[in-house]
């Protein structure tokens, strides 16, 4: 399971995203793949794992502001419990007529991964369960 | 006196006058609704209490529970990984019907090449396949699980008529079984033992290719007796893999026959160390049977590494006796090393002991038997003094699985012996976890098949007790703010609790969490630990070896606290529904004797158009002071006339200085307590709790008149997230300036 939280700050033109993952099921994914076994959140986590974690979240994580992708900029993570949150910024929107969401992490390793999407634009709140069948979500956001 | 009749009158008209006027606009016949409010008492939704299962939520006075004895005879064969036993069954007809059939379990079955278990998964193509799935799907046989059954007997060893329904198997009795009389019958059975691991089953062995060992874990592996009670008749829904078990107390006694070096525990007491252990293995188990303080190892590592190199072809008996268990599981290998030390319940002396390979260490000789300890003290405190005389735990990896008296847990090392804090962590979890189901469900017998939650939630409410008394800090992951995810996630993917185990999306939020942070809710935040504590004790108390129901809780729980908590059962179990409660305003009022204009608008009516023809009266106001106006409370004549009359003096009325009206809102559908935080502009601060009761007229808003001699600076709703609320962005006044995102950001921007 992940969470993923997407807010519209009409203040700072920005979309603020936080993603939460189980660092136990982060673990499995990435390892999955990778030749290099490694471990996340323990005193053993490679150092560069900020370069890790954004190129796995790049490749997993795509928006689409008015039909267009849209980059993310990686702000950082942080471990709390058994979970990590990845803290993500779209920056310079200045309005939203849709918002286009493709969100595929974890799908790898999980076969019933969900993935729960959640937005807040305009205050108007949607959310979604992504799955590997469904990994898209679409929101008509205007005002 | 009649003055104030007059204005009450008065105030009567107007507002009945203003009623009229909105009748005679709307004039479609309204319709009417049914009792839809949150407090309403759940006579629709409990079953109806009767003699057996009471209105207070005790076992009444002709409560039956059946009772099944076993004698068992079973052999492990290491070298091929089967398993055979023979088992003589004594089945008590003890309810006050007439029995024509009998219903056995076939748990093995769910592993059988024709089991249905796989077919109500739906699969796609995966991405990627290593070899070893690609094979265990497309090219590989599938396992020859399964329970052969070599004949049913009755005690003569005449062959009994049976037929097989997958997980479920029934006995047609040669004549009907009356009330109060037994029936002795005989299976004998084998089957090929599973690998645990690939598929994550509750019960099997581990391959260690290393030094070519297995470790079993054996449990489901004979046929066992379904439950005939007062509520459900037979419970023999099919064990599909989730919804776990309902069984029978009863006496055990088994003789399990393994190679000669394996070491072996079981459910019951051990009859025969004598005949199985070394003369210095036997002296240790008794020096570990008085070591309060610390473990003793019976087998130690050195011990074990040596039987992993001999593998032994002799073998030996083990025989243990268990007196009124559900159950009866085992676990086995030449890997097991064993510490054990005595807990002091009461007086009473019972054993915690640990099994676990060398591969377990050092982690599990540092830590498991203690954490096996304190988990039997604490729980013990919660509900009743562990009856059993002993607990153990099992390393076996992935698995987290209870039975009676002994339970797996994973937690391993690296392969160089390090580990992680996380690893560590998870261990004392899962251990506290898998001996805390001693209590739940195997001695408070809840059937598991039709509810998880009252055996995980429950289990897991204690467990969090335990593992905060444990370690203070400890993430026990059961808090209410960690439901809060799970509750706020979209609708289609949340059950209510009170669903049957199998239909349930998100299982461990649904059936483990959200119980367990609503019961930790009520006892911290609703009822408080001593009215809390007292009606949990009693319901573990009341239905220890017996079989209570969920209205068995609910009920027990509010005839031992004298509070109705309906409006929670209801909430939290019967529904989805989330807490969000918020400030929705905040006004600040005046004291003055101008009337307002509200006032002035309500006696208009009436030809009353100047103050001047007004009776004098208090108001707090929120317009514009003007000139003439008192500035103070006590200005106001009227106020001030009133105390010197009725008053020692002016300090004894002690008059506030503030006074505002707080609007709460509640979007959330789930009614709760609100919990307040008022800071004043000294940075004093003072907390409120209004009953969730408030809700009871008005589900949407509640407003409150606070004074205080200080300016209030802020109002907090829920500060320290003890009630699940999903949206804390409402819970501010002022409104937070910068969002949660924004105060991470600059963290983590500095860094
Ligand atoms: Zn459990």
């Amino acid at each position: 399971m992940s969470l993923t939280q997407i807010n519209y700050s009409e203040e700072q033109q920005t979309l603020q995203i936080i993603v939460r993952v189980f660092i136990d099921d982060l673990e499995t994914e990435i390892n999955t793949l990778s030749q290099d076994k490694i471990e996340l959140g323990t005193e053993r986590e490679p150092l560069n794992i900020d370069r890790i974690y954004k190129s796995y979240l790049n490749s997993h994580l795509h928006f689409y502001i008015d039909k267009h992708p849209k980059p993310f900029q990686y702000i950082g993570n942080e471990y709390k419990n058994d979970q990590v949150f990845f803290y993500l910024e779209v920056a310079e929107i200045d309005s939203i007529q849709s918002l286009g969401i493709q969100n595929t992490v974890l799908n790898n390793s999980f076969q019933e991964q969900e993935n729960i999407v959640k937005t807040s634009i305009y205050d108007k709140h949607k959310s979604f369960i992504l799955t590997r069948n469904n990994s898209n979500a679409f929101v008509s956001t205007k005002k | 006196m009649k003055r104030i009749y007059f204005t009450t009158m008065l105030l009567f008209l107007a507002i009945s006058s203003a009623l009229r006027a909105q009748v005679e606009e709307n004039k479609t016949t309204q319709k009417g609704h049914t009792n839809t409010n949150k407090f309403k008492q759940l006579k629709d939704e409990f079953n109806t209490p009767n003699s057996q299962h009471t209105a207070s939520g005790a076992p009444g006075a002709n409560y039956t529970q059946q009772k099944v004895d076993y004698r068992m005879d079973i052999v492990l064969d290491d070298a091929n990984q089967k398993i055979y036993g023979e088992e003589n069954i004594t089945y008590h007809n003890n309810s006050e019907d007439t029995l024509e059939y009998l219903w056995v379990q076939l748990d093995q079955n769910k592993r059988a090449k024709d089991s249905k278990t796989p077919d109500i998964e739906g699969d796609g193509a995966e991405t990627y396949y290593t070899p070893e799935k690609f094979a265990s799907h497309f090219i590989d046989k599938p396992f020859e699980g399964g329970f052969h059954i070599v004949h049913v007997n009755n005690s003569k060893g005449n062959p009994l008529s049976y037929h097989i329904n997958r997980t479920m198997m029934r006995i047609d009795l040669p004549k009907p079984l009356a009330s109060g009389k037994k029936f002795k019958f005989n299976i004998k059975w084998w089957y090929n033992i599973n690998n645990h691991v690939p598929r994550r089953d509750r019960s099997g062995y581990e391959h260690f290719p290393t030094d070519g060992n297995n470790l079993y874990v054996i449990a489901q592996f004979y046929p066992r007796l379904a439950v005939y009670n007062n509520v459900e008749g037979w419970q023999n829904m099919q064990f599909w893999g989730r919804s776990e078990f309902a069984l029978e107390f009863g006496d055990f006694k088994v003789n399990i026959t393994t190679p000669k070096d394996h070491i072996l525990n079981a459910t019951g007491v051990l009859k025969n160390p004598k005949e199985v252990l070394t003369k210095i293995q036997l002296k240790r188990f008794k020096k570990a049977q008085t070591s309060f303080e610390k473990p003793v190892l019976i087998v130690t590592q050195a011990e074990a590494e040596l039987a992993e190199t001999k593998k032994s072809k002799e073998i030996k008996t083990w025989t243990f006796d268990a007196k009124n268990v559900r159950d009866f599981a085992f676990a086995s290998s030449r890997k097991f090393i064993w510490d054990g030390m005595a807990v002091n319940i009461a007086g009473k002396s019972v054993m915690a002991y640990s099994l676990y390979p060398k591969e377990g260490n050092p982690l599990w000789e540092e830590y498991s038997t203690k954490v096996v300890a304190h988990t039997l003290k604490e729980y013990s405190k919660y509900t009743f003094n562990y009856p059993y005389h002993k607990a153990i735990s099992v390393h076996s990896k992935n698995q987290g699985m209870e039975y009676p008296q002994i339970c797996w847990n994973y937690g391993r090392p690296r392969p160089d012996g390090t580990y992680s804090d996380r690893t560590r962590d998870a261990m004392i979890g899962v251990i506290t976890h898998e001996i805390g189901h001693n209590f739940f469900p195997m001695i408070v017998n809840s059937d598991e098949r039709q509810w998880t939650w009252m055996d995980e939630g429950l289990n897991s409410f204690v467990e969090t007790l335990t593992e905060l008394s444990f370690d203070s800090n400890f993430e026990t992951g059961n808090l209410p703010r960690d439901i809060v995810a799970y509750m706020e996630g979209d609708q289609s993917g949340i059950s209510p609790i009170m669903t049957q185990g199998n239909n349930v999306h998100q299982f461990g939020p649904n059936a483990y969490t959200k119980p367990a942070a609503g019961l930790y809710m009520l006892r911290k935040t609703i009822l408080g630990g001593k009215l809390f504590d007292h009606a949990f004790q009693t319901y573990a108390k009341r239905w220890m070896f017996k079989h209570p129901t969920p209205e068995d809780f609910f009920r027990t729980m509010e005839d031992a606290s004298a509070v109705d908590l309906d409006w929670f059962w209801r909430g939290w179990f019967y529904t989805t529904d989330v807490t969000d409660i918020g400030i929705k305003s905040v006004q600040q009022y005046r004291v003055t004797d101008k009337p307002t204009e509200k006032m002035m608008q309500l006696v208009k009516p009436y030809g009353i158009t100047t103050p001047e023809q007004l009776r004098p009266f208090i108001y707090l106001s929120t317009e514009e002071i003007t000139e003439g106006e008192p500035e103070k409370a006590l200005q106001v004549k009227l106020l001030d006339d009133f105390i010197e009359a009725n008053y020692k003096s002016k300090e004894e009325a002690k008059l506030p200085t503030y006074f505002y009206e707080v609007t709460f809102d509640k979007p959330g559908g789930l009614v709760m307590p609100i919990l307040v935080e008022y800071t004043y502009a000294d940075g004093s601060k003072e907390r409120k709790k209004y009953p969730a009761k408030i809700w009871r007229k008005n589900d949407r808003e509640v407003k409150k008149i606070i004074t205080s001699d200080i300016e209030i600076k802020n109002i907090v709703i829920d500060p320290d997230l003890e009630t699940a609320d999903v949206d804390t962005s409402n819970n501010l006044w002022p409104k937070a300036k910068s969002s949660l995102f924004d105060k991470k950001k600059e963290k983590l921007l500095k860094e």
